[in-house]
């Protein structure tokens, strides 16, 4: 079994959900065994794997492998809520009070005034002050109930099996500093014993072992290295290992022999013999990384990203002079640039029209705003905020660009190329290079040359022929990214994993 | 049924639970059906049941009601039935067994005091040692209870178990370790909501007068917590208020002084919430008559708190052997109201007449420490022992030839007609009621004004120096212990009862 490690999939996904995602499609169309599993504790999984288009047999939540019990798909309404023979309901908003005796002492909400699933029950002292939550899982139980101190602070969080079994208890409590934080993990009663542990990591080490030993032959995808090493390397029980690098693993890309390392590969660079397997992205990276390391025995490149067969949409169909940039809001996609270029291109071609779409980390999007409005560029420049259809996007505009200071693949740019966007892009590390046939099917520009940038977005609009040339290039150049090809980039990996189980079993049979 | 009212049966007792044991073993005796039902939880009840020398049908407790712990088989539970996981090692103590991971303490298993590793309760720490829950195992092997702590180390919830390890009954605390919401589960198919544990308690009562089709007897015996308890009923029963207390707050003055809080609320504010008021004797009930100005809104019956204990009396008063010579004995509380520092002072007079007396006290209170300082002070050590509490006194009354009580806000000392029975006569402070109905000046005892320590030390001195008038004083004492004959007490409890 296959697992890609996360911490949660949210409505709004990064990259690497993203990658984790086309890698479950994949391997499901090739019946390779696989899940996302996923750290954190939350209520609304269904909501979310619907969202996300994630089958729920491909999802593993950690909290619902303690809960032990096969987890119904239902919903619970508040026309379900029986309401005691001895209390009276009646309702102000979304909310519900429960009057038992004359005095209210339950007060149920639903998830809004139009969505009536029971999203939580509160229970109050007879003052009124908030005793208990009870949160309902979108699965139809009451998944975890809180319990406050005096000052209305969360202070014990009990997960609760549909069963209505406690089946971990969490305990907040004082550190020397005065901070106060989740300091006990129990599993009660896990398997006939009550387990302790200090922290979720470590409580996800205890998971991974058991997941482990549950069944044979487990590979973990540590998709989130900063966030998994730790629980990885601590693991009694053998498995296969492999660290994802999602971005460039150095700081100073031009300098990938000597440079710092990226924080958020310092500790799994730093224990490179824990890891089976490392994969890059793209080529470029690979050859950095054993310039560096010298691991080539023990490293692959993967593409993070393939690509869906996509419906072809005419260049002249599309809406004329837009163009997007999908990313995240953030400091290292650099859209402030992509707003100065837009503003020289403005001047040439007053029509031209660009799409961020993406949410913000952070307030960097509040700053990119800012600027845009300080530049009157509102009407040019439109925030579209996170789309879970950006192949709709895709399919509307005639140009993509990439900012990036750095990147990991830049899957954006293979979903563009793939539904015959043309790219302008920075020649960064890593991915560009390795999926933009400069000229053909795009431009490489060099990092930071905002002026370049700009004076490309303004040749390619004013040449329409060679755009729609390099609208047919994409189509065509992006094949080489096709499931196929990438599931045959799988297949050394596959034999290593095979060869390390086959070592174990024989070295069971000595 | 009669129903006699407390708030708990623990280790150590007052003249309260003492009283009522007395009263219940009465009963029963009598075949009249009663029980002693307390509120509080307590891990150690079935313990303390079989210490007061009761049976466990004679005791009822709220909490085991509703868990339907009742009559539940009795087994033990060690460190080997907790499934401690392997990851974890043992570290066994003989009143704590810690439990660790490495440096790190993951728990606390307290043992049971006087036990090789009964369970009684375990302590659970975060990494940081913070405690941050709490078992409690019932001492018949059962996990009873879980409390959970807040950051600031404050006990914020807890939730007691039924016999099958299923939630029953929660409480959630403020800030003071008050109960500030009580809810009882899956009883008779219904959840129930109380404000607090007190109104769990009354709805408890309510349910034991449903069970006897609204005829029950309900005796309060503690005051406030068990009149609070009855009152907070919405059934109404026969509700009797029992006084241990004087009921004003002036010892020498029961008429025109002040009504104690003991009683206020209860007796004062809400005298239609009671069929009657039991007093131990004729003189406070014309005092607390007086009090209302010569008509009492409650009905008040006279019934002393003392019964004759079975002694095998009648080998002692023929040979007297038992008796040791010039020992005498303190029974009973040891608070400052009972003035036991002033018995140890009159003592070390009585010593330098008579160099072979000694006197042993038992019992507890917050005197114990000075009382302790003073018998050193005194270089009394060779001939007063503290000995603590005992509930068994049989062995302690057969050995003494004087029993001197200097307690002074008593309403009937049980200690006196208890030493009667053993044919022990007693010298006693006087004090407004009580000591007057039983001891007799020179008969079977004598009474001293209180406060007088000299007058106290040539009382015992002169009790003790004519033997021939002490085994007088000692037949007499025995003759008016059976005054206290079961039969006779019996006789006023049927007629207040019906």
């Amino acid at each position: 079994m296959y697992y890609f490690l996360n911490t949660k999939i949210a409505i709004n996904k990064s990259g690497i959900e993203h990658a984790q995602i086309k890698r479950m499609n994949l391997f499901n169309e090739h019946g390779v065994a696989n899940k996302i599993v996923t750290r954190s504790l939350v209520l609304n999984a269904t909501d979310i794997l619907k969202a996300s288009r994630i089958p729920v047999s491909n999802y593993l939540n950690m909290y619902d492998f303690f809960r032990g019990e096969t987890i119904p798909d239902k919903t619970y309404n508040i026309d379900d809520f029986e309401i005691p023979t001895s209390m009276v309901m009646h309702k102000k908003n979304n909310e519900y009070l429960l009057d038992y005796q004359g005095k209210t002492i339950q007060i149920l909400m639903t998830k809004s005034d139009d969505d009536r699933r029971v999203d939580n029950i509160r229970l109050l002292s007879k003052d009124g002050k908030l005793v208990k939550t009870s949160w309902y899982d979108t699965r139809g139980f009451i998944g975890v109930e809180e319990y406050f101190d005096k000052n209305n602070e969360l202070s014990v969080k009990e997960v609760l099996a549909p069963s209505g079994k406690v089946t971990c208890q969490i305990f907040y409590m004082s550190d020397k500093q005065g901070k106060v934080k989740p300091s006990f993990y129990q599993l009660p009663n896990y398997q006939g014993h009550d387990l302790q542990f200090n922290s979720e990591e470590d409580l996800m080490t205890f998971f991974l072992d058991e997941l482990a030993k549950k069944d044979k032959n487990v590979v973990y995808i540590g998709d989130r290295a900063t966030e998994y090493a730790y629980s990885l390397f601590s693991m009694h029980e053998r498995a296969f290992k492999i660290l994802v690098l999602h971005s460039s693993h150095v700081a100073d890309n031009d300098n990938p022999l000597k440079s710092e390392l990226n924080n958020n590969f310092y500790y799994s660079l730093n224990h490179l013999n824990c890891w089976q397997t490392i994969l890059t992205s793209t080529k470029q990276q690979l050859i950095d990384f054993n310039n560096r390391y010298h691991l080539e025995s023990k490293t692959h490149t993967i593409p993070v990203g393939n690509i869906e067969q996509t419906e072809k949409v005419l260049f002249e169909n599309r809406r004329p002079y837009s163009i997007g940039l999908i990313a995240r809001l953030a400091p290292e996609k650099q859209q402030l640039q992509a707003v100065k270029a837009i503003e020289k291109v403005k001047s040439v071609i007053p029509q031209v029209k660009l799409h961020f779409y993406g949410y913000s980390n952070g307030d960097y999007g509040q700053k990119v705003k800012k600027v845009v409005n300080e530049k009157h560029l509102d009407k040019t420049i439109i925030f579209e905020n996170y789309t879970d259809s950006i192949n709709d996007v895709y399919k509307t505009i005639q140009l993509q660009l990439l900012t990036s200071s750095v990147e990991g693949f830049a899957m954006s740019v293979l979903e563009g190329l793939s539904n015959g966007v043309p790219q302008i892009s920075y020649d960064i590390k890593y991915g560009p290079k390795d999926i933009i046939t400069d000229g053909e099917d795009g431009y490489l520009v060099k990092p930071d040359d905002i002026d370049e940038l700009a004076e490309k977005i303004i040749n390619y609009f004013n040449d329409l022929n060679q755009a729609k040339k390099m609208s047919e290039n994409a189509y065509q150049n992006s094949r080489r990214y096709s499931k196929n090809s990438v599931y045959n980039d799988w297949k050394p990996l596959f034999n290593q994993v095979e060869k390390f189980y086959k070592i174990s079993s024989q070295e069971v049979l000595q | 049924m009669i129903y006699f009212v407390n708030q708990y049966l623990l280790e150590l007792n007052t003249s309260i639970e003492h009283t009522e044991v007395k009263r219940i073993n009465l009963f029963k005796q009598m075949k009249i059906p009663a029980k002693i039902v307390t509120r509080d939880f307590n891990t150690m009840m079935a313990e303390n049941i079989k210490s007061l020398g009761l049976d466990n049908d004679q005791v009822l407790n709220m909490y085991d009601y509703f868990r339907d712990t009742i009559n539940i088989p009795v087994r033990v539970t060690k460190n080997c039935d907790l499934d401690i996981s392997k990851e974890y090692d043992i570290n066994p103590g003989a009143n704590i067994s810690r439990v660790v991971k490495g440096a790190q303490l993951i728990m606390n298993i307290h043992h049971v005091p006087g036990t090789f590793g009964h369970t009684y309760f375990i302590e659970y720490f975060d990494y940081l040692g913070n405690l941050v829950k709490k078992r409690d195992y019932d001492s018949r092997g059962f996990m009873a209870r879980d409390q959970f702590f807040a950051a600031d180390g404050l006990l914020i919830y807890e939730r007691h178990y039924d016999k099958n390890g299923d939630v029953k009954i929660e409480n959630y605390f403020d800030d003071q370790a008050i109960v500030i919401r009580t809810i009882l589960y899956d009883y008779k198919d219904e959840t129930y909501y109380f404000e607090n544990e007190m109104e769990l308690a009354s709805f408890f009562l309510d349910e034991l007068n449903r069970q006897n089709d609204l005829k029950a007897t309900f005796i309060g015996d503690r005051p406030t917590i068990s009149y609070d308890m009855i009152m907070g009923m919405q059934t109404r029963g026969k509700n009797i208020l029992y006084m241990p207390n004087p009921h004003t707050i002036d010892d020498n003055d029961g008429v025109y002084a002040d009504m104690s809080g003991l009683y206020a609320n209860a007796i004062y504010q809400h005298p239609n919430q009671w069929n009657s008021i039991i007093v131990a004797t004729a003189k406070q009930k014309n005092d607390l008559t007086k009090w209302y100005g010569g008509k009492s809104p409650i009905p008040i019956e006279v019934i002393s708190p003392s019964v004759q204990v079975e002694s095998e009396q009648d080998t002692i008063l023929d040979k007297n052997t038992a008796h040791q010579e010039n020992k005498v004995i303190y029974t009973g509380k040891l608070d400052a109201k009972n003035n036991v520092v002033e018995l140890v002072e009159a003592f070390d007079k009585v010593v330098t007449i008579l160099p072979n007396a000694t006197l042993d006290i038992y019992g507890y209170g917050t005197e114990y420490d000075a009382i302790k300082t003073k018998i050193d002070e005194l270089k009394l050590s060779n001939s007063v022992r503290l000995l603590g509490y005992h509930s068994d006194l049989t062995s302690a009354y057969q050995s003494a030839e004087l029993l001197v009580y200097t307690g002074n806000v008593d309403v009937e000392p049980l200690c006196l007609i208890e030493a009667m029975s053993y044919s022990v006569p007693c010298v006693a402070y006087n004090s407004l009621y009580g000591i007057q109905d039983i001891i007799k000046d020179g008969e079977n005892g004598f009474v001293v004004d209180k406060h007088r320590i000299d007058e106290l030390a040539s009382t015992i001195i002169k009790t003790l120096e004519n033997k021939k008038r002490l085994h007088k004083m000692s037949q007499n004492a025995y003759h008016t212990a059976k005054t206290y004959a079961p039969e006779n007490m019996i006789q006023k409890w049927q007629q207040v009862l019906n």
